[in-house]
């Protein structure tokens, strides 16, 4: 909403005076919140101006608008084939090979995105986190942990820096009951952001397993174990202070 | 002859030079800058890239950021991926065209493309100037055309007055060629403003990384793959979570880390 305020004077009183790269731009962010705001009538006639500048020659970037205004009015068949057309003039168009795959995604087309997204990251080998990100959630839907697993990894490695990453990687390898990694894993999302909830509830839990499974199944000593399964409480206990929860907490940690 | 330095000296300088070499310059170089920039526009190529150049370069960007995160990631999947990319590396999965030889074809039509490009850039870009310095040192050779508000060393005699040999002269009178290279440097700002900052109108910074192209070689990412992979191939894991949990604890004032240190020992 904020990007229609803002856009739609600009382009409808000093469209002229903008610059000239910018100008269109901007008239692309106004059509996608359109887009987004289901005003589909409204971003047809803005996607004119476009269409009046560059006339016959081809853009992928203006097939990109054409097949998301397909998409707003839920005609997906015919959008996949406009974004098919179009990766068949500029195959390493990112942009184009997203929409697709949202496309797909929208459609309820899993397993035609997961492949899709594949072969994209075939290509795009690194770099693209949100493309891994993608697919690591589509596995997970399709209760394909391991490879969602792997896709984490690959984030991991693109950026080593964010706790988030660290924190969904272990969450994934509790699911498939590696609770050692995992461990490991919620603690270096703690040692990265102080004060994450998840991390040290994860920790908890995962270490209070660990207690009390087998001895070749873990690598920590049960000290550390006992002294992380007090750490955590503590924190949580900490952190819980003065919230309207702090009572249930309380009471589940004295569990 | 010190103190003649000092005592400014009066040239009368004919009203007509200023409206007929000093502002000429000025806009004709104004325009020729524009002209240029219209002509690049024109002569420059949409050069797109196709998937399998995008893949080989983003392969050796996977492979640098792989050895330098590889210790966030438990061993088993790295040595998953270690043995993966070797293979890959070594056999040229991941190159656009795995036989490509040195300097490659010259003959090849992608290469000649690139090659022209860069030529008609440098020659939209060098051509104006060689003939516009040519006209201005022919026509308006040995022209004195302003002064300056201030007082220069000696030294700037070469800069300031290129194109006259006199001797006596103050520092402070520019010559014609001399405007012309003030114009050369001065208007890029200018430029910048009107035509935007990417502008390909020239200043003399433009010229400069056009003289020296790169040797267009064909097999630089063939070379790139093939020391990754000996890289890859050397690469130890240290895991970097290995006492992630006495780190967490010690920096919690749970243990404390000489106690810790002895346990190491």
């Amino acid at each position: 909403m904020d990007v229609i305020e803002l856009a739609k004077p600009l382009i409808d009183g000093k469209f002229s005076s903008l610059d000239n790269i910018e100008r269109y731009e901007i008239l692309e962010q106004l059509i996608v919140a359109y887009l987004d705001t289901n005003e589909i009538d409204k971003a047809e006639k803005y996607l004119k101006l476009v269409k009046d500048k560059i006339k016959d020659e081809f853009s992928s970037r203006l097939q990109k608008l054409y097949g998301m205004i397909e998409e707003a009015k839920g005609n997906y068949e015919k959008a996949i084939e406009i974004y098919n057309e179009t990766l068949k003039v500029d195959e390493v168009n990112e942009a184009v090979h997203k929409r697709l795959i949202a496309v797909n995604i929208a459609n309820g087309n899993r397993t035609e995105a997961i492949n899709l997204l594949n072969k994209y990251l075939e290509v795009f080998v690194s770099g693209d986190e949100d493309a891994w990100l993608q697919l690591a959630d589509l596995y997970l839907l399709e209760n394909q942990c391991q490879q969602a697993a792997y896709c984490i990894e690959e984030v991991i490695l693109t950026n080593p820096k964010n706790h988030l990453y660290y924190l969904r990687y272990a969450d994934i390898m509790c699911c498939i009951g590696r609770y050692q990694i995992a461990s490991k894993y919620y603690c270096k999302t703690l040692d990265l952001c102080n004060d994450n909830i998840r991390a040290l509830y994860g920790i908890l839990y995962t270490n209070q397993y660990l207690l009390k499974s087998k001895a070749e199944d873990k690598s920590t000593s049960d000290e550390t174990i006992k002294a992380l399964i007090d750490l955590a409480k503590e924190q949580l206990a900490k952190l819980y202070k003065k919230s309207p929860c702090e009572e249930v907490v309380n009471e589940f940690l004295k569990q | 002859m010190a103190g003649s330095m000092y005592e400014s000296q009066d040239l009368y300088l004919d009203p007509s030079i200023k409206y007929w070499v000093l502002f000429p310059i000025m806009i004709v170089m104004f325009l020729v800058g524009i002209l240029r920039h219209n002509i690049t526009t024109i002569l420059s190529v949409n050069q797109s890239l196709s998937t399998g150049e995008v893949k080989e370069s983003l392969a050796v960007k996977y492979g640098r950021l792989f050895i330098a995160n590889k210790n966030y990631i438990p061993e088993s999947t790295f040595k998953l991926r270690k043995n993966y990319w070797y293979d890959a590396y070594n056999s040229g999965k991941y190159l656009n065209d795995p036989n490509a030889t040195a300097n490659g074809d010259m003959l090849d039509p992608a290469n000649m493309e690139s090659t022209m490009t860069g030529m008609k850039k440098a020659f939209a870009n060098l051509i104006p100037q060689y003939v516009l310095m040519s006209w201005v040192s022919y026509f308006f050779a040995g022209f004195v055309i302003i002064k300056l508000p201030f007082y220069l060393p000696t030294r700037f005699k070469e800069m300031f007055q290129r194109g006259i040999d006199t001797q006596n002269l103050d520092i402070s009178w520019v010559s014609s060629l001399s405007w012309y290279f003030f114009n050369l440097f001065g208007l890029g700002g200018i430029f910048s403003l009107i035509l935007g900052s990417n502008n390909s109108a020239g200043s003399a910074k433009d010229i400069a990384p056009q003289m020296q192209m790169a040797p267009n070689q064909k097999d630089r990412f063939n070379k790139l793959h093939k020391s990754l992979a000996e890289e890859v191939k050397i690469v130890e894991h240290s895991w970097a979570l290995d006492d992630i949990e006495d780190q967490i604890l010690i920096k919690y004032g749970k243990k404390s880390p000489v106690n810790n240190d002895k346990k190491n020992k």
